[in-house]
């Protein structure tokens, strides 16, 4: 596969949009100007899409290089001046391995299991920064809230956009 | 009477003169042979050989002490009887008679024959009889020196069989055995085994160059066993391998000691030994082994670092037993992998197990902890004993960037914080 039809399938599946995330599935094998061209798509997309997220998966990748590391650093400075999160996901067991021995921790970016976990985690901070302004305005009425004889669980890990409120 | 003349009686004095000193010459000659016989009579005599003189027909003339003796008789008891009285009828018809006919065609003759004692034993001799002639070439009579070989016969029959038992073992040996020459390195003999083991025959293997049969990779190790053979006389055990005429490589291991022939020549005895089978069942051993190290390995591994999810989307590792590096790497993979499975978004990681914390595992743990976090799940580490605190902070260890909890109840309840989950009493 060269260059021109890379290019041609990351514009089609490589990136998508999803609610507020962008997802990037970050193909394996890439060569100098892949990086290159798909960082600037994704920028260019994630402006386009007033993108909140941005979601680097790894899933489909295998091996770990110095890279790689700046790869991501690079795209995630470079999202935050746009006002996104970068996050990844997917890093495959071996890869993880080979990151942490050469001290490549990414201390500053969020890493989460995979897609799944990404979806939950904005749509969190979306019912999150709703209900701090619920609870906000809710200040008023303090209540005190009885002990309630079961367990109670966090909506947002299985349950889509509804928002909780506070008690 | 006729009155002789003065001059012929000084004639007839004269002449009486002349005879005596003729006689007394004689006589003078005569004493000289006397001790000449005398010499030889009591050499003869002395002599240990049995020596014994016939007439032509075999009546015996004379014996000496020593031919006696060796047939058991005195010199009376044999004067006057026959030669054939010294051998059994077998003797006589199978031996002495076809040596005496050769010995009456070339006028000498030399062998071994059956003698028989007085007391009926038998025994070998080695026996010269001549035929005595005049000078006029007249046969006079026999003459027959005889040694009693009876001893030599013996050593000969031990030898011999000692040369079979030995040839025995040689050919029938299972081990290879060979004989080469010093020097060059010429094969003198090869048994069967090797001729069997290597595939060529004696002819072939003296045409080929040393490196047709043992690879070129073994020069170093020839030279040093030349060595070993110019200090100690002997060489190996000694590991190698041979090339088979038909290309195959097999493992050998050679002894062998260096020795002389009768002619002075070095020479080199090797015994052979095809130990294919045996590395066979070495590697088979060692195969065997290391599945079992591994096998206890593994089962010890899963032992002492299991995973127990003792919530949804929370998992336990507790540790026990030291961490080492290879422990450390294993430790890291299974938690990964159980994040993975069990798609776990706290991990308590227990070492109230674990008896040393130093720096060494501290850094392992760090590791663990950054990796799970990169799986997004976050690692809230147990059990940690005052001793460890202790130690962790003297060798001033860098773990602010863990969290760490007293216990296991303690890091459960952050746990389920974290999750947004309460615990409460129905």
């Amino acid at each position: 596969m060269d260059t021109m039809e890379t290019a041609e399938i990351s514009e089609i599946s490589t990136i998508q949009k999803l609610e507020n995330l962008l997802l990037v599935a970050v193909p394996r094998d890439m060569t100098d100007s892949d990086v290159l061209s798909l960082r600037r798509q994704v920028l260019q997309k994630a402006r386009r899409y007033h993108s909140h997220w941005v979601l680097l998966d790894f899933s489909r990748v295998d091996i770990c290089d110095s890279f790689f590391g700046r790869f991501i650093q690079s795209t995630a400075r470079m999202a935050d001046l746009m006002g996104a999160n970068v996050i990844v996901s997917g890093l495959q067991d071996m890869v993880v391995e080979t990151m942490v021995e050469l001290g490549m921790t990414l201390s500053n970016i969020q890493a989460v299991l995979d897609l799944d976990e990404a979806l939950a985690l904005s749509r969190k901070s979306q019912t999150d920064s709703a209900s701090i302004s619920q609870q906000e305005s809710d200040e008023q009425e303090k209540e005190a809230s009885p002990a309630d004889s079961q367990l109670e669980r966090s909506t947002s890990i299985d349950m889509p956009l509804e928002t909780r409120s506070e008690v | 009477m006729t009155e002789k003349t003065k001059e012929q009686l000084v004639n007839e004095l004269a002449e009486a003169r002349d005879r005596i000193a003729e006689l007394e010459t004689s006589e003078a000659e005569l004493k000289q042979k006397e001790q000449e016989l005398r010499r030889l009579g009591l050499a003869i005599e002395q002599t240990a050989e049995g020596v014994a003189t016939a007439d032509l027909e075999g009546n015996i003339q004379f014996t000496n002490e020593a031919w006696a003796a060796m047939h058991g008789y005195t010199v009376e008891e044999i004067l006057g009887q026959h030669l054939s009285m010294f051998h059994t009828e077998e003797q006589l018809k199978n031996e002495v008679t076809p040596f005496n006919e050769q010995t009456l065609a070339k006028g000498q003759n030399k062998g071994e024959l059956g003698h028989v004692r007085k007391d009926g034993t038998t025994f070998p001799t080695r026996m010269t009889v001549t035929v005595v002639k005049d000078d006029a070439g007249n046969p006079l009579g026999l003459m027959a020196t005889a040694r009693d070989i009876t001893e030599q016969v013996e050593r000969q029959a031990a030898l011999r069989e000692s040369e079979q038992r030995f040839r025995g073992l040689y050919e029938s040996s299972p081990l290879g055995i060979i004989l080469n020459d010093y020097e060059t390195g010429d094969y003198q003999e090869a048994n069967d085994a090797f001729l069997e083991m290597v595939g060529y025959t004696l002819d072939e293997l003296n045409q080929l160059s040393y490196w047709d049969l043992t690879p070129e990779k073994y020069s170093d190790q020839e030279d040093a066993q030349i060595r070993s053979m110019e200090e100690s006389g002997h060489y190996g055990p000694y590991e190698k391998e041979y090339i088979h005429k038909d290309g195959t490589v097999f493992p050998v291991v050679l002894n062998g000691v260096v020795t002389t022939d009768n002619k002075g020549r070095k020479l080199i005895w090797s015994t052979v030994e095809d130990i294919s089978e045996r590395k066979r069942a070495e590697e088979e051993r060692e195969r065997l082994q290391q599945e079992v190290i591994e096998a206890q390995k593994q089962a010890l591994q899963e032992l002492s670092t299991p995973i127990i999810p003792i919530m949804d989307r929370i998992i336990v590792m507790p540790l026990v037993g030291s961490v080492d590096t290879m422990r450390a790497r294993d430790i890291m993979r299974r938690l990964l992998a159980g994040i993975r499975e069990h798609r776990a978004k706290v991990v308590i990681l227990d070492i109230t197990g674990v008896p040393i914390v130093d720096s060494g595992v501290a850094d392992h743990l760090n590791k663990t902890v950054q990796a799970a976090r990169l799986k997004g799940a976050r690692t809230i580490v147990t059990g940690i004993s005052d001793a460890v605190a202790e130690t962790i902070v003297d060798l001033g260890i860098d773990w602010s960037g863990i969290e760490t909890l007293s216990d296991l109840q303690t890091g459960l309840v952050v746990a389920l914080n974290s999750l947004n989950v309460k615990l409460s009493k129905a």
